[in-house]
């Protein structure tokens, strides 16, 4: 029996929240391919991504709705052409509280831009509230800038209901701007 | 507790014109802020002049001798406009007048700081209107540099910061979000005072962004530019998305928002595009234009047809797979 699988990312830099986001989403302990982190010095963060993360989520049909987060430093950006192929769409994240979000965001932008070109990407900024600088209105700014049209949400990926919201977006921008049918994605043999 | 009322007195006016400024300012009673009552001595806050009359040079003299009274000309002051903080002409509304007495006292409620070193200007103009416009005067004026907006709706008092867009409530202390979203959408703001420079006043407790009071207030708004729109067939898109992260989404809204980010649509088409009825993409409407996110399409093809971009539904493959991502992530259909 054939299965179909669904692609979608979770792209950010470092501390943005792509595997607390997974997490919170899916049916499976997200596989984390975590080590420690040796740049204590630039993120306070124990431990960083150096592949990928995975979760899956399964449709009522028996599909996988698979989800990966990709690793946030730059020196594996390879990976994320790789993981970007065929995904249906990505959850881009900024971490507000980093020296330079806007550059974060402009480098994920133009690493996604097939994704984000083809309106099948969302952008959750994290840490607003107690990093409120820069505001939504220049990274807002900033998508105008680049001619980019995207949705943009101040969230707390730590909140379930925050996630949802901005998969519920990406979903509705699938909808409007992918008007071809697609439901016949990747099969998966089963058999 | 309540703060002890205010002091006006009224000095050189014809005994109706007296006894009409009596009768509003008695209308402040019962006030949180303690409002303001008459009071027969020179030595009060404010006084209200005849600018005819002789006494009212004498007030002003101990005006600026000891900074009481603020004297506010009650006519045409003429030559002598700069001598006093203020003036008020018949007729007289009530919300500019409450405007001139609550600018000249500082900002009502707490007193802060903030008030004190850089006390706001009355906008007497702006009193009496809804939310809706002051908020529109707002953005105009604040490309010439920040402001500060202490206004009144009822017995509310709150503070608005521009362009940081950020509010907070000053009096009731115990006032809610939702109390203030409730007032805002009945009744208009009566009184506007509008200080230089950044004033928001740290030491408060609960400041927040303004644009979810704007939100909630637009999507209660019956009328509106929406319904202009709507009658008018005038197709309208969205320039940015909505930070549903901060406002709230509901599933409509999202809808609503991914057509009108794709191009312009009239609210009729938008509603069949979505699957809803007019009055809640009126709303929505409402909401999205006092958030400043509307752009209104002018262009008309020959024919008087306007222009708009078609309508677009999902194929149904796609729309069942999206239902059933929503299924499974539990965000329902």
């Amino acid at each position: 029996m054939s299965r179909k699988e669904y692609k979608l990312l979770f792209a950010g830099s470092m501390g943005a929240g792509k595997t607390t986001a997974i997490a919170c989403v899916s049916e499976i302990p997200p596989v984390s391919t975590d080590v420690a982190n040796t740049d204590m010095a630039g993120y306070a963060k124990a431990t960083t991504t150096t592949a990928l993360d995975y979760g899956e989520v399964t449709l009522a049909s028996g599909d996988k709705l698979r989800l990966y987060g990709t690793p946030g430093q730059s020196r594996f950006d390879f990976m994320w052409k790789i993981l970007g192929g065929g995904a249906l769409g990505a959850v881009i994240l900024v971490d507000n509280s980093r020296p330079d979000p806007l550059a974060d965001l402009e480098e994920y932008l133009r690493s996604f831009a097939e994704i984000v070109r083809g309106n099948r990407a969302v952008i959750g900024i994290g840490r607003t509230e107690t990093h409120p600088e820069p505001t939504l209105d220049a990274f807002h700014d900033l998508l105008e800038r680049l001619q980019i049209q995207a949705p943009l949400l101040s969230v707390d990926v730590r909140r379930r209901d925050d996630v949802l919201l901005l998969l519920d977006v990406l979903f509705h921008q699938i909808e409007t701007h992918m008007p071809a049918d697609i439901s016949d994605g990747p099969t998966e043999s089963l058999a | 507790m309540p703060l002890s009322p205010r002091t006006i007195t009224v000095i050189g006016l014809s005994l109706r014109d007296e006894t009409m400024i009596r009768s509003l300012v008695d209308l402040t009673r019962g006030r949180h802020d303690g409002g303001w009552r008459v009071v027969e001595e020179l030595d009060a806050d404010v006084a209200l002049c005849g600018p005819e009359s002789p006494l009212a040079r004498v007030a002003i003299a101990r005006g600026r001798q000891s900074g009481r009274p603020r004297c506010v000309c009650f006519g045409d002051p003429g030559d002598r406009g700069s001598e006093y903080a203020a003036s008020l002409r018949l007729p007289v509304r009530v919300g500019e007048l409450w405007g001139v007495l609550d600018g000249l006292a500082g900002a009502p409620g707490v007193v802060t700081k903030a008030a004190v070193e850089t006390p706001g200007r009355p906008r007497p103009e702006l009193a009496g209107l809804p939310i809706q416009q002051i908020v529109a005067a707002m953005r105009k004026e604040h490309r010439d540099g920040p402001a500060r907006w202490s206004l009144r709706i009822g017995t509310i008092a709150f503070e608005v910061s521009m362009p940081e867009r950020v509010l907070q409530i000053v009096s009731p202390q115990d006032c809610t979000f939702d109390a203030l979203v409730e007032a805002a959408s009945a009744a208009p703001v009566h009184s506007v005072l509008v200080a230089a420079g950044r004033g928001v006043d740290e030491s408060r407790a609960v400041r927040k962004p303004l644009d979810p009071l704007l939100w909630r207030v637009g999507l209660r708004e019956s009328g509106g530019p929406a319904a202009a729109w709507a009658r008018d067939a005038t197709p309208v898109s969205l320039r940015r998305w909505p930070d549903f992260g901060h406002l709230g989404a509901h599933r409509p809204h999202l809808a609503m928002t991914s057509q009108l980010t794709r191009g312009a649509m009239t609210p009729a088409a938008l509603a069949e595009a979505v699957g809803c009825d007019q009055d809640q993409v009126c709303a929505f409407l409402n909401a999205c234009a006092l958030l400043d996110l509307v752009q209104v399409e002018s262009a008309v093809e020959p024919g008087g047809a306007r222009a708009g971009a078609p309508v677009v539904r999902p194929a149904g493959g796609l729309n069942k797979l999206m239902r059933s991502f929503r299924a499974a992530l539990g965000m329902g259909g």
